[in-house]
Parts: C-alpha cells; structure tokens; sequence
C-alpha cells in the first residue's frame, strides 16, 4: 500500500483549511476580546461555542473532501482501501489537533475572563458538563479526548454524506436533497402530532438530553463511538464500489 | 513483462462496452488503440487503471492482479481526456505531487517540456484552455516514467505545432526509456507512423491485433491518371478514392501486386486512416 504518500498528501490538503479557519478564530477572539477594553458599558461580552464552530468547520470539510480527493488519488493509482485508510487516519489526526487547539484556546480565553470580569470566554464542553475543576490537567485532557471523537463523527459524517451523493445519479440527488429535509421538517412533526402522539419527538429530546445534558460526558463518548463505528462501516460499503464518473 | 487483460467485460445498464475482451499489451512497444466514439477504448483503459470495474474478467500487470492493487497501480499511469487533478492547484504543485506518488518522475524534464510548450507553471488547471489542459497532462506522462503509459485522446484541443511536438518527444521518451506505450486517438493519419502495433476495437470487441505492416498487407492504394486507375480497379474491391483534378488515388483491399508499376500507375501501401473506416464501418 502506498499510505505514506496518500497520508502525506490528505493532510496537507486537510492542513490549509485548519490553518485558515484558526487564523480567522483566533482573529475574531481578540478582536471581540479587545472590545470591552475599550468600551466600558453596563454589560459583559461573552464567546463561546467554539466546538460548534469547529465542528461545523470539519462537517464541511468532509463534505468537500470527497470528490476531488477521490479523482485525485485514482488519477495516482491509489486503491480505494488505501485511500479510505488514509482518509480515517487524516480524519483522526486533524480532531485530535483541532481539539487541542481548541482546548489551548478556551483555556487562553479563560484566563481573559479572570483577568476582566466584562468578558466570558467559555467552551460548549465546559458549559454543557463540567462547571467545577476545569484548571485541572485530567479535566483538559478529558475534554480533549472526548471532543476528538465528537469531532471525529461530525467529519465522518460529512465525508459519508459525500461519498453517498457522489455515487446517486442526479435524480437520485435531487430526491435526498429534497426528500430528507421535507421528511424531517414537515413529515415526521405530522405523523408525530397526528399518529404517534408526540411521541417521536419525546424520544429525540430524551436522546439529545442523555447524549448532551446530563453530568456525564461519557455518554456523548459511547454515542460518538457508536457513531463513528456506524459511519465508518457503512462509508466503506459505498466507497469499495465507487467508480470513475467523468 | 505486460498487462493481461483477460476476458474482460463491462456493462452499462443493456450496453455493452466490452465483451469478454482479452488482449496483452507487451513491454516496450507503443500500441494504437482505435476504435469508433463509444467503441469501448475509454472504458477498456479505464478498467486497466482500476478506475472502474469490470463486471468480469480480470487485468494483469506484470502478473499482479490490477484491481485495488496499489503494487500493480503504481506501474502503470494514465492521461485521461477529462481532467481528475483538483482545480485550485498549480502546475508545478501537481508535477512535485505526481513525484511524491511515481518517485521515478522526472520533475526536471517536465519542467524543460513545460518550458518548450510554454507552459506556465504557476498557473492553476482551472486557468488552462483545453490545448493546455492536454499539455500539461501529456507532460506528465511523458516525464513519469511508469512502464506503462496509456494515452487517452492525448493531443486534444492541440494546434498542430503542439501536436508534433508531442509526437517528437514521445519518440524521444520512448527510445530512452524501456515504456509501453498506449495511445487511443481518433487522429490515425498523425500516429500512423508512430505505432507499432496496433488494436482495433468495435463494438467492445477486438477485431484486429497486429503489428502496423501486417495490417498495411491488407491492402493498398493505386494512384495515377483517373482512366487508368478506374480501369485497374473494376475488378478490385475497392474501399475509398481520392480524386484531383486527373489524377486519382484508389484504395484497394487485397494482397498487394508484386509489381509496384503497373502501366503509368503507382502502387502504395494502403491508407491507414481509410483502411480503419473500412474495417470499424457498420
């Protein structure tokens, strides 16, 4: 197999984008941190929310990933398991360096908020489980760990999404497209109000709070591995098959 | 030495492109693959290049079975007629690229051909008109120096100083390296002198796998004043003619006449071009 070289050349793609997307982070932070500074009012500039932004950032990143990368390595005569094996470990490398990165920032914005009481800089992380002890060195790494594998899914998650349209024909597109936004939105509230007697919709809530609201971080661990091992299986089934469309 | 291609057949939906096709592509030898729009030539490359799969069938590369093999894969490399390089990247970005994945590509000559074409290295390939969008891809298969290198439609959108000059290099790289070449162009006339052997497909079926002189024994061409030559082909099957002013060119399938004069007529190997729509003519 010729991981090396593919490994090489997908986190160098991948690596751009990071490195823009943290630039442009790190820029809005002080930017907005500077603000209060400045302008001395009656209220407090809180930031947060930078696991959401990441996360979305790397679920487009997959989303894009995936067409132009697979022309590429075929027009190089890279197998589809060698470029799939490549992907998973670039996937896995680029959430554990944003996760860190995004941990070294939280942690920077934190020391801002203790040294000026009109700015709250705070990660999702931190507001959703974990409130006491978040200076201690096993909390971050916890953290860290833990926002690896949530970012691992998102990404997997996009690349799937991708690899899925890039084999449809472009009506089969056009229907998903369609089709599972209309589902989700229109569909699923009817049939729940109408037939399931809001039922669906308390399963979903009950889901999302045991996933996210609860003390404990490790059920969002176990889903996000659960996830993960899904979306891997099932990216595999459709990329093993994909073919040339040009 | 070789790739094996070995009753391959592939299908899209009720058309068949290729069926139970089996043909071997020898080292060092440079092989024109002709055929009809849609005889199968793209598909049959593509296959060799595990870019799509057969529905049967397997190909060898030097004995190794091609499919999802990065060991066989790395021997071989194609220039497609459309374009699998990311948009957004530099010409030179691509060939240290195209080194990082074939290590034997020869970066410095691929820079001198780019020099000689006047190709602009950091362009990006979305920039490109659709001559250098060849180009650059037909410099990368002239500089990496795979043992086999298959050609698909290679000289597309090139102006005809562009285009000998690629056939110039070709028969440089050639007689420095030990590759097989494969090249699948509509444009017979221009590589008929380039080939040795050549693989006529129709209809996703080889009909013909010969070497260039044999297939020029299939006929030949009769040229002279038009009263003489109409004479001497009445009795002939004849497949095209050429005329101009008096003077006319016959195209004559059969063995050719000993005798190269026959009374004021002059007697030529036959028209390459004219002898393949003979052949591949529904």
């Amino acid at each position: 197999m010729r991981i090396k070289t593919t490994l090489k050349y997908q986190i160098n793609d991948y690596m751009k984008t990071l490195i823009i997307y943290y630039l442009s982070i790190i820029g809005i932070t002080i930017f907005f941190g500077i603000i209060p500074v400045f302008f001395k009012g009656a209220g407090y500039l809180t930031l947060g929310g930078f696991e959401f932004l990441t996360s979305v950032m790397l679920f487009v990143l997959g989303l894009f990933s995936f067409k132009e990368m697979f022309l590429m390595m075929l027009q190089n005569g890279i197998s589809r398991k060698t470029m799939f094996i490549g992907r998973l470990i670039t996937m896995s490398a680029v959430s554990i360096v944003a996760s860190i990165i995004d941990r070294l920032i939280i942690n920077v914005g934190k020391i801002i908020s203790k040294a000026n009481d009109k700015i709250v800089i705070a990660g999702i992380y931190d507001m959703m489980f974990e409130q006491r002890n978040q200076k201690s060195l096993l909390y971050n790494l916890k953290a860290i760990f833990i926002t690896i594998f949530l970012y691992m899914a998102v990404i997997l998650f996009g690349y799937f999404i991708a690899a899925i349209f890039y084999r449809m024909n472009r009506a089969a597109k056009l229907a998903v497209a369609v089709g599972v936004p209309a589902f989700l939105l229109v569909v699923l509230p009817i049939l729940d109000y109408t037939v399931f007697n809001g039922k669906v919709f308390l399963l979903i809530n009950n889901f999302l709070n045991f996933v996210f609201a609860g003390d404990n971080p490790y059920n969002l661990l176990i889903t996000c591995l659960l996830f993960i091992a899904a979306v891997v299986c099932l990216s595999w089934v459709v990329i093993r098959k994909a073919v040339d469309k040009k | 030495m070789s790739i094996e291609i070995k009753d391959v057949t592939k299908n899209y939906g009720t058309t068949c492109a290729l069926d139970k096709v089996s043909v071997t592509f020898e080292n060092n030898t440079i092989y024109g693959l002709l055929g009809r729009n849609g005889a199968g030539k793209t598909t049959l490359l593509n296959v060799i290049t595990n870019r799509i799969f057969s529905d049967a069938g397997e190909v060898l590369i030097d004995g190794i079975p091609a499919r999802e093999n990065d060991e066989a894969l790395r021997k071989v490399y194609m220039m497609s007629e459309k374009n699998y390089y990311p948009e957004n990247i530099k010409i030179k970005d691509i060939f240290r690229w195209t080194g990082e994945f074939y290590p034997d590509f020869d970066f410095e000559y691929a820079c001198s051909l780019a020099d000689a074409f006047e190709l602009h290295l950091n362009k990006n390939v979305k920039s490109l008109s659709t001559g250098y969008n060849s180009i650059f891809k037909a410099i990368i298969a002239l500089s990496v120096n795979t043992p086999y290198v298959l050609l698909d439609e290679p000289v597309l959108g090139l102006d005809a100083n562009h285009r000998d000059m690629f056939y110039r290099f070709l028969i440089e790289r050639y007689s420095e390296t030990q590759s097989t070449f494969v090249i699948s162009t509509h444009l017979i006339e221009e590589i008929s002198n380039l080939i040795e052997q050549i693989i006529i497909i129709k209809k996703g079926k080889i009909i013909k796998n010969e070497s260039r002189e044999e297939l020029m024994t299939y006929g030949y061409t009769v040229s002279g004043k038009a009263s003489l030559v109409d004479e001497y082909i009445s009795d002939k099957y004849v497949i095209g003619v050429d005329s101009i002013g008096g003077l006319k060119s016959a195209y004559v399938m059969g063995q050719l006449p000993k005798e190269k004069t026959l009374e004021g007529l002059e007697i030529t190997k036959i028209d390459l071009q004219k002898l393949f729509i003979k052949l591949t003519d529904n």
